[in-house]
């Protein structure tokens, strides 16, 4: 007789071979197959009720689903519809179990038998366990016969229409239906009849692949893009047996955060197009660590197939930034360069030619000229890790002893701010914005420049009530429009901020013009918020808005426990380079240049004199008329520059000595007079900081080709062939020596 | 004993221009509103329409008054629904009303709107009505020019509106939840419940959802007074109710009479089986009913509880005679597949379920089926029953599982000779 698989026996089965191998967790753990409470479950007040599940006691928060007290249990229920961050809506009816209440005696008291037990009174058919609440003294049956033959029938149901692809299935795997099947299916199929098909792969978006098929109607895609995207782009068309998943006809689905329509599909019908056939999911190594695609920093899995990246998923629940959730700029905008595109070799220009040279000759080469001058231009990028740009900085100022110090991407505003307000980022978690009762959104595109902000603004928009304006943006199409509560177009942001920053500070001119009623409006509302979140364009913003009015609103709308007005960032670790001191105005810390008690500090921990002058930023360098000697430009290339920047491109005479650390072939690179290599992001070890100030860990998830040193070996190597040697054993020494100068604790990881 | 209809809904259906507001007020038409508004309070309204035992008519036979009185008191606005979706195979009474006697459902609606508070009627009529629409929306504009719709009903502080929405042709929409739904612009789908429209109905007010008939009944019995209503039919099922009889009788039509009379009088006073043949099998309620055998249906009263303690339920009241000779296969067939198009593919069994059997009963009919596939069907059946969102799905085997236990032969008929005995006429 054919032996039921139990489940536990199942995932051995299935990935215990795979135990001990990095970290693999199968991705049904991603769509929701775990049961976590939903954060709406939290409303009993912390009221508990006493249920009783296949015999076993246990007190839960009232409020909660049957299925996440059993899970509570370790009773792990099928379901496919139900989801812990959407509503319930009971569709698939895999979750049914057996339900049944006290009995009542007339008077309301609790009916007992003879030995005074109480009577419970079954309901007549099964329930979904997804869609009823506990409530006090319920009783629930999950492994009866009943409750088991309901489930394996619906079982039944889901596979008679499914097809048998799994083989070719990129779900195939770790797919939640096949684990269903696996454990309670049948072995054999009852329905002989042509099973009904659809035209398929279908193109939702460029991404996004719709097979028809495969899907079970559980709604979850219909649900997350309405419910939690804030954009119902999906919805099941027609009727019956026939009706299947659609966007509307000419358009597609084209909200950001299309992608995670993918991971909660509890079947392989949604599937991401890049990933298509790439990999089968027992051949990922998976390692967490975080997207650098913005300065919200999403922890996810970077899953790779060959020591070659495939795909990128949220890492799930992490409750400080982006939960189950990403964006499509993270997951499907992601690009490394191919093996084959990759700079292996130092290079250098002679007569006209870049050739490849020997680490030695090009360390020794560099080390020389960089000994000649003390004005070389130290220009690293947002792509840094906190701890490359500590030591690139610590290199100029104490090695190559130049104040010249800066990135790419760095915004004169934030480096003003951070200056005078000791803090390079937003107060409160991201996580935390969907708590915000009040949100101005000033001339910043939040959804499309920090996706997962405009998911949480938009989360307090849709459920806890909160008031959203918007002053000083264009859209093309409604996605921030369409929720706000106040929508200014035609004022510029500075202007409106001023005024509002002047009515919230009770210093307002009372003769109000009629344009200005609604801003009015706006400061007023902010001004009695709980919890009033500001977002101002920074200067990467079309039209950005001083860093004295951020301050002016930063200390009017501060609050106990709660500071939420900043810039929108842009560039992904800006926050963890400016704490590093990669600017020309600050050293570590967030301290000015000049600072002589920081400066001693530094001296005492490095260890050697240091350079304590402010420096000239990239911008001001060519006005500066001190690139004219023989000094250094060394650029960290962050791979992204397709076009030099103007203020780049006027610096002509330095040309000559543009050193490049860079990974592949790049306009900067093709420029340049030696090439050092690089490593991507996917190589490296260290930690980003993220825009509300959280440090994370960025961990290696593909081994660099060989000749490809990392940036820091570069450092400690040049630091030697020029007379004042330093070096860290690892990227944590770096990090803990800054966070004791600093004294800004935010440096350390949140999570290991 | 009932050789003749009591006509309380019907009285009007005869007469000539009974659709016109002249005619309905010249037969009593609207006093009862009158009344209402002028001299009850919504209170009494409730408890009379309570006192008089009416229950809904159609399907669940839940008792109105009670419905009524669920509605919180202090939610502003509330809503009335009037069901006019009828869809169900041999059911066809709400149409008789809606063309003939249209002014008796908005007065009944408008009397339930009193009595709830609630400031707008929706009356949501299926899609393929198109002269019951038209009627309707003449019968409306009536209303309004005699100021017994719209604001300040008949001079009293009691406003009330009136609109009239027309499905796209769902059987599910007759669902009230699924009608809450259409009725808001989303897909016609069954809602969960909690919360009861009650409490949270359209657009998230509470809502009383109420079959036509129901509430063309409400009039006379607040002008007549409960205990004028309770003269006919059981303690628990009072009162009358539009029986639509069709199949195989000699005189298919909708008769009114008390309930709990013997379904024999009802098929004799239709004239009886067609033809003089036998009785084979009949659908006391709407065809998701489940069947009678000729024995049972022959015995049983037609007042809700004794249809429930025969195994079925009276439902909509449309009663279908099945005559001998008939195939169950065919019977099964038709019915699976109205469920399997009208099913709305929100929840898996109804889904897959009803295109299953479809499925397998095609191969019955096209002589591809064995005798495995004689128990495929029942399990098949039986896996639905109770594991479905809304009672479309729960009840969509049922035809199914009738004909099978009822004409079992048929099937192995089908088995055994690959064709139809109706074909072979030899039965």
């Amino acid at each position: 007789m054919r032996e039921r698989l139990d489940w536990d026996r199942l995932v051995a089965l299935m990935w215990g071979r795979l135990e001990g191998e990095k970290g693999f967790v199968p991705a049904n753990m991603l769509s929701g197959t775990t049961v976590g409470l939903r954060p709406s479950a939290a409303k009993g007040e912390g009221k508990t009720v006493t249920v009783t599940i296949d015999g076993q006691k246990i007190s839960v928060p009232e409020g909660i689903l049957i299925i996440e007290a059993a899970k509570l249990l370790g009773i792990d229920i099928p379901h496919f519809c139900y989801h812990p961050r959407m509503m319930p809506v009971g569709v698939c009816r895999q979750c049914l179990v057996e339900v049944g209440l006290p009995r009542r005696m007339p008077d309301g008291s609790l009916a007992r038998d003879e030995s005074g037990r109480v009577q419970i009174q079954w309901m007549p058919k099964p329930q979904t366990s997804c869609t009823m609440p506990v409530s006090d003294g319920l009783e629930v049956r999950v492994k009866s016969e009943e409750a088991e033959s309901a489930r394996r029938a619906i079982t039944e149901f889901l596979l008679i229409n499914h097809p048998l692809d799994c083989p070719v299935c990129d779900r195939g795997g770790e797919c939640p239906l096949q684990n269903v099947a696996f454990v309670q299916g049948r072995p054999y199929s009852r329905f002989m009849e042509p099973k009904r098909t659809f035209p398929k792969p279908v193109s939702l978006s460029p991404h996004i692949l719709l097979d028809r098929e495969r899907c079970i109607m559980c709604k979850r895609c219909i649900r997350f893009c309405d419910e939690l995207a804030g954009e119902k782009q999906l919805e099941q068309v027609d009727r019956g047996w026939w009706s299947y998943i659609a966007v509307a006809d000419g358009e597609e689905l084209d909200t950001i955060f299309s992608g995670n329509v993918i991971d909660i599909c509890p079947v392989g019908a949604l599937t991401s197009h890049p990933y298509r056939f790439a990999s089968r999911p027992w051949e990922l190594a998976r390692t967490q660590t975080v997207c650098p695609k913005c300065p919200i920093h999403c922890t996810i899995f970077a899953d790779c197939r060959f020591n070659e990246p495939k795909r990128f998923v949220p890492a799930g629940e992490n409750f400080q930034v982006n939960d189950l959730w990403m964006c499509d700029v993270g997951r499907f905008q992601l690009k490394f360069p191919s093996p084959a595109d990759r700079i292996t070799a130092p290079h250098l220009r002679i007569n006209g030619d870049l050739l490849p040279i020997s680490w030695d000759e090009a360390l020794d080469h560099l080390a020389a000229v960089l000994s000649q001058s003390d004005r070389s231009f130290f220009v690293g990028s947002a792509v840094m890790t906190n701890e490359e740009a500590y030591l690139f900085q610590r290199f100029a100022r104490s090695v190559a002893m130049s104040p010249n110090v800066d990135f790419l991407e760095r915004d004169p505003y934030m480096t003003e701010i951070a200056l005078k307000s000791g803090s390079a980022h937003l107060g409160v978690s991201v996580y935390d914005l969907q708590q915000a009762d009040v949100t101005l959104i000033a001339g910043c595109d939040l959804y499309h420049h920090l996706p997962i902000g405009w998911f949480w603004v938009l989360q307090a928009v849709k459920f806890q009530g909160a008031r959203l304006a918007v002053v000083g943006l264009t859209e093309t199409k409604p996605r921030i429009k369409r929720w706000a509560w106040k929508w200014i177009s035609d004022r510029d942001p500075q202007s409106a901020l001023d005024i509002i920053a002047s009515e919230v500070e009770g210093t307002g001119d009372s003769s109000f013009g009629e344009s200005d009623r609604e801003l009015q409006a706006i400061a007023q509302a902010l001004k009695s918020a709980r919890r009033p979140l500001v977002l101002c364009a920074s200067g990467t913003d079309p039209s950005p808005v001083r860093p004295e009015t951020v301050l002016r609103l930063l200390e009017a709308l501060r609050r106990d426990d709660w500071s939420a007005v900043f810039y929108t960032l842009h560039h992904a670790n800006e926050v963890g380079c400016l704490i590093a001191g990669l600017s020309p105005e600050m050293l570590p810390g967030l301290k000015p240049c000049g600072d002589q008690a920081a400066g001693s500090l530094l001296q005492r921990v490095w260890g050697t004199p240091l350079v304590l002058d402010k420096g000239i930023g990239l911008r001001n360098a060519r006005e500066s008329g001190q690139t004219a000697d023989r000094s250094v430009l060394w650029i960290i290339d962050p791979g992204t520059i397709h076009r030099l920047p103007d203020w780049l491109g006027g610096l002509p005479e330095t040309r000559e000595r543009w050193v490049v650390s860079a990974t592949h072939w790049t306009a900067l690179a093709k420029g340049a007079w030696m090439i050092l290599p690089d490593l991507t992001f996917l190589e490296k070890n260290g930690t980003y900081t993220n825009w509300s100030g959280l440090c994370q860990k960025v961990r290696r998830a593909v081994q660099p080709p060989e000749g490809v040193r990392p940036l820091s070996w570069v450092l400690f190597q040049l630091s030697e062939r020029m007379g004042r040697p330093f070096s860290y054993p690892g990227p944590r020494h770096a990090r803990e020596e800054l966070v004791s100068i600093s004294r800004l604790t935010e440096l350390l990881p949140e999570a290991d | 004993m009932s050789s003749d209809e009591v006509r309380i809904v019907k009285r009007r259906v005869d007469l000539p221009q009974s659709t016109t507001w002249r005619v309905y007020r010249e037969t009593d038409g609207y006093r009862a509103l009158e009344k209402v508004v002028k001299e009850m309070t919504p209170d009494e309204v409730i408890e009379t329409v309570r006192a008089s035992g009416l229950r809904g008519c159609g399907g669940a036979g839940f008792p109105t008054g009670v419905k009524w009185g669920f509605v919180p008191k202090n939610i502003f606005p509330k809503y009335v629904c009037v069901n006019a979706d009828e869809s169900e195979p041999g059911t066809f009474k709400d149409r008789l009303i809606i063309e003939k006697d249209p002014h008796a459902i908005i007065e009944g609606a408008l009397i339930a709107a009193y009595a709830i508070q609630a400031e707008k009627v929706f009356i949501y009529i299926r899609g393929e009505f198109g002269r019951g629409y038209d009627i309707l929306q003449q019968a409306i504009r009536e209303a309004y020019q005699t100021r017994l719709a719209g604001d300040q009903i008949l001079g009293s502080s009691f406003s009330c509106h009136l609109v009239l929405h027309r499905g796209a042709g769902a059987y599910i929409c007759g669902e009230e939840t699924g009608l809450l739904e259409s009725l808001e612009g989303n897909r016609g789908e069954p809602r969960m419940r909690p919360p009861f429209p009650a409490v949270k109905g359209a657009f998230g007010q509470p809502t009383v959802i109420n079959n036509v008939e129901t509430l063309a009944r409400v009039p006379p019995i607040i002008l007549n007074g409960p205990q004028w209503y309770r003269q006919w039919g059981t303690e628990r099922s009072p009162g009358t109710r539009l029986y639509c009889v069709s199949g195989h009788v000699e005189r298919a039509g909708v008769y009114e009479f008390p309930l709990g009379i013997p379904m024999r009088d009802l098929i004799e006073f239709a004239g009886g089986v067609s033809k003089g043949r036998k009785l084979k099998a009949l659908i006391p309620g709407g065809s998701s009913a489940p069947m009678l055998d000729a024995e049972t249906a022959m015995r049983v009263t037609t007042d809700f509880e004794a249809i429930m303690s025969a195994g079925s339920f009276a439902g909509s009241a449309g009663i279908v005679a099945i005559a001998e000779g008939t195939c169950m296969v065919k019977v099964a067939l038709r019915l699976t597949r109205f469920y399997m198009r009208e099913s709305c593919g929100k929840c898996t069994p109804c889904r897959e379920g009803t295109y299953w059997l479809v499925q397998a009963l095609d191969g019955f009919h096209s002589g591809s089926a064995t005798r495995e596939d004689l128990s495929l069907l029942e399990s098949v059946g039986k896996q639905m029953v109770g594991n479905c969102f809304c009672l479309l799905g729960d009840t969509a085997p049922n035809p199914l599982l009738s004909c099978l236990r009822i004409g079992r032969d048929d099937f192995e008929y089908h088995i055994a000779h690959q064709r139809c005995p109706e074909e072979d006429g030899d039965r």
